[in-house]
């Protein structure tokens, strides 16, 4: 697996790379990410089924930051994203150029608007990358 | 033992960057081709292979726990010593013994590991095998090799069973000869001559392996509908047409190259994507891949499938579109921190 | 609960320094400097030997209170350490009245300080919230609280005018402070054309990076008159949790922690959002002050932007909020804000925050207006929401009378 060589990483691959998400088996919340004890974020409760997170979804609020850390290019869009299936994930925009303010090429992003989520280069533990997932406009 | 593909899907970048602007930037034109893709500053080759193989698994309409292994073809690995078929495999949800494979080294590694999984699927060793390529070349700034350095993925799913395309034949030619390379720390990659390559490389690796695959099926060039190869640019087909025995119609549909330039090991593989979206049951195509001086032959044939499984992802991936700058190209592909190191 | 907190305890002395970028004064300058203020604040004097147990509170200094000791000469006493990011201030005062409620010691000293500036960056990134989460990576404070902006603006029609209208009022009575940071005036325009950082929040819209120092000393209500005739009760506290992930959170247009924790303080000091007479808020973005007014109950759910536009928060509207000039002008040292608000309060509830409180070490905490002092303030409130977005809020409750 192509992630930094520690364990936070390391457990974390699974669920990240392949969105897998714990349903409770009392209140249907979706949890995620996923942790080998769980307990349920809404209820405290202990049994949960696997679920494969869906990829679609819609932006349910973001903010644009027009400044970021060396390694990434910026400006980009971070936004709080409810899948169709009815999980709520975070993650960065992709393969858009969020501006709000009269730039002409932009990409508005807008609450409500339907993303998907795919997966990019998330950082790089110089200089081996990982992976992660992040959300673009959905393609015609 | 019929062994064919059951599913295929390809994946390009968001933007392109058209060719009059690196001419300008270095005074030079290069009219053999218009534009290629720039691939977003996050992407490389494994997240560009995980978009194609999501888009064949989808196609293929089979569970992703029924693939037995996966093959990877690239030049562009991120590790030299880390599998990036094993990234991919983190990606999906197979089973822990389904094999990882990397087939590197050559552009011509897409093709060598659809030989490999066609074998491995006719002997029975596995039932579905998918075949992933994907590449990000970048060209040293103001070198020939820029102009057509792009990136794109492609991919397919081979079996026995719900074929959409069988595999009629194959034929390999290969001799040393040395046209594109890079060393082993450089960054970017070099090439000779471009008509030493075309000719001595291309022409002669293809026509050769095409025509020994023609012998060996029992075709003649006019019995395939569609011909795609490695297309690095326009030359490069109009120039195998009499060779082979072509004309032009038949190479129309497969080149892609003038859209999103020279995508390495995937290109063979967009390019039968794209002559597949548009093939007809009984419309055969001939495959013939060419890098480092061998080529790869196959003769595919459409079945009654195709149709019930019509897609067309070529175009789809061909419209989204954005032009980019020159500025914003070196930016994203961090050019200044390879050349600085 | 067999134990209530209202009116056993009694803050009787406030001392707090310069805010600013003090590049001249260390971490240990500040602190004593703090704690000399407040013991020259309480009015018939004080033996620091009195002083029976030590809270101290701070994110990014020394680990224990070994410090506090060595510093302020407290040898032998019990010094505990707290910290909840942005709530520290707050959480380290609500933990001292816990102790001298409980009857344990009399007289306790509570103390925050935070040197920011010491190395660059101050705490915009997330790096103490844990493994650097694939879907969190890179997100800053801008952005964390930024997101509630975005969803309550395209809920409510608020709009970015009236985030900068609270970041003009913070200037405004900051300039009229002269131990804020940043004491001068600025106008709409000037925020909303300021560069953005995290859109919606821009320049202008965030709290600054910046070094200060606090102490309050407080004792059991019995023995308030061998120190002072004016003491400020402790009415009410709350604390409140909502989770670090932001997908298991419910509501984007509120900061439950925050309405949680209110809830907590108006139930134990049997008070409601209409008897507070005026607020500190955390705002270390305008638009978490914003939405406090809300959660706090000053206002009904999604008319922010109407109590905004009447200037009700302004003195003479319904409830002034952050007179001090809030975090957002007056500065925001991450572990001494919460007992920074607290020394506010201490002053407003006294009458004193429009001359020269002894507690400011020779200042005058006002500009000879006098104009920042709330006429017959009665009941105050302070509140801190912090970590990485709002986790966690802390709210205490402090009134000049008993009830």
């Amino acid at each position: 697996m192509a992630t930094p060589p520690n364990p936070p990483f390391w457990r974390l691959v699974p669920g990240m790379h392949r969105l897998i998400g714990l349903k409770c088996k009392r209140c249907d919340k979706v949890n995620f990410p996923p942790r080998k004890r769980m307990i349920c974020a809404d209820c405290g409760g202990t049994e949960f089924d696997k679920v494969r997170i869906g990829k679609r979804g819609r932006v349910l609020t973001y903010v644009i930051a027009m400044r970021m850390p060396p390694g990434m290019v910026g400006p980009a869009a971070f936004a709080i994203i409810d899948t169709d299936d009815g999980a709520r994930i975070s993650a960065w925009s992709t393969d858009c150029i969020p501006e709000k303010y009269g730039v002409e090429e932009g990409t508005p992003i807008k609450c409500d608007m339907p993303v998907e989520l795919v997966i990019r280069v998330i950082g790089k533990h110089e200089p081996t990358p990982y992976y992660g997932f992040k959300f673009r406009p959905i393609m015609l | 033992m019929v062994v064919g593909i059951v599913g295929y899907g390809v994946y390009l970048p968001w933007c392109r960057i058209r060719l009059s602007d690196l001419a300008k930037a270095w005074g030079r034109s290069f009219p053999t081709s218009v534009e290629k893709t720039v691939p977003f500053w996050d992407e490389d080759s494994i997240s560009m292979a995980t978009e194609a193989l999501q888009n064949t698994i989808k196609h293929a309409g089979i569970g992703e726990d029924e693939i037995d292994a996966i093959y990877f073809g690239t030049t562009t690995n991120p590790y030299l010593e880390i599998q990036g078929s094993s990234i991919l495999k983190t990606m999906i949800e197979v089973k822990p013994e389904t094999l990882t494979m990397d087939f590197t080294n050559s552009a011509r590694s897409s093709t060598l590991a659809i030989i490999a999984c066609m074998n491995a699927v006719k002997s029975e060793s596995i039932n579905y095998g998918l075949v992933v390529a994907s590449d990000m070349l970048i060209g040293k700034p103001g070198s020939n090799v820029e102009y057509l350095a792009s990136s794109g993925a492609g991919a397919l799913i081979i079996g026995r069973e719900n074929l959409i395309a069988e595999f009629e034949g194959t034929t390999s030619y290969s001799t040393e000869f040395t046209g594109r390379w890079r060393g082993e720390s450089e960054r970017f990659t070099m090439m000779t001559m471009e008509r030493f390559i075309r000719g001595h490389g291309f022409i002669k690796h293809v026509a050769t392996a095409g025509k020994s695959l023609m012998e060996k099926v029992g075709k003649v060039s006019g019995d395939f509908k569609y011909a795609v190869f490695s297309t690095p640019d326009l030359t490069y087909p109009r120039r195998i047409l009499r060779p082979l025995g072509l004309i032009p119609d038949q190479i129309k549909v497969g080149i892609v190259a003038n859209s999103i330039g020279y995508t390495g090991s995937s290109s063979v593989i967009i390019n039968l994507a794209a002559a597949l979206d548009k093939a007809k049951p009984g419309e055969r195509v001939l495959m013939i891949s060419y890098a480092n001086g061998g080529s790869d032959a196959f003769s595919i044939f459409p079945t009654e499938n195709i149709e019930v499984k019509r897609q067309n992802i070529v175009d789809k991936y061909l419209k989204r579109k954005r032009y980019v700058d020159y500025n914003t190209y070196l930016r994203w592909n961090r050019i200044f921190e390879k050349i600085s190191k | 609960m067999s134990v209530n907190l209202r009116n056993k305890v009694a803050v009787i002395g406030g001392g707090l320094i310069r805010f600013g970028e003090l590049y001249d004064k260390s971490f240990g300058d500040m602190m004593s400097e703090a704690y000399l203020n407040c013991l020259d604040s309480i009015d018939k004097g004080i033996d620091p030997k009195e002083i029976n147990a030590a809270w101290y509170g701070t994110v990014r200094g020394p680990a224990t209170g070994s410090i506090a000791g060595t510093l302020l000469g407290l040898g032998g006493i019990p010094i505990t350490r707290i910290e909840n990011a942005c709530a520290t201030g707050s959480d380290t005062f609500r933990n001292a009245c816990f102790a001298v409620a409980a009857g344990l010691y009399d007289v306790a000293l509570v103390v925050g300080c935070e040197k920011m500036l010491d190395r660059p960056g101050g705490l915009i990134g997330l790096d103490r919230s844990g493994p650097r989460y694939f879907d969190m990576f890179a997100l800053t404070m801008p952005s964390a609280f930024g997101v509630y902006g975005t969803r309550h603006m395209h809920v409510f029609g608020t709009e970015r005018k009236h985030f900068a209208m609270i970041a003009v009022k913070n200037h405004y009575y900051g300039k009229m402070n002269p131990l804020s940071h940043f004491r001068r005036e600025i106008t709409v325009e000037q925020v909303l054309d300021a560069p953005i950082i995290s859109w919606p929040m821009g320049l202008y819209d965030c709290c600054p990076v910046t070094d200060g120092a606090a102490a309050v000393i407080i004792c059991r209500e019995e023995l308030t008159t061998k120190y002072t005739d004016s003491p400020v009760y402790v009415l009410g506290s709350g604390l409140a949790v909502q989770p670090t992930r932001l997908g298991l959170r419910n509501d984007f247009t509120s900061m439950m922690p925050a309405v949680w924790a209110a809830q907590q303080a108006y139930k134990m000091g049997k008070v409601g959002p209409d008897d507070i007479d005026f607020a500190e808020v955390h705002d270390c973005f305008t638009c978490t002050e914003l939405i406090q007014y809300e959660d706090l109950g000053f206002c009904k759910k999604g008319e922010a932007k109407t109590f905004v536009e009447n200037q009700e928060m302004y003195i003479g509207g319904k409830h002034p909020v952050n007179v001090s000039g809030g975090l957002k002008s007056h500065g925001h040292p991450i572990g001494t804000t919460g007992v920074a608000q607290i020394v506010e309060l201490f002053w407003q509830l006294r009458n004193e925050a429009g001359g020269s409180p002894k507690g400011a070490g020779g200042l005058a905490v006002s500009d000879p207006s006098g104009k920042r002092q709330i006429p017959n303030a009665e009941i105050g409130l302070q509140q801190n929401i912090g970590g990485a977005g709002p986790q966690v809020s802390c709210i205490n409750i402090l009134s000049n009378k008993k009830r």
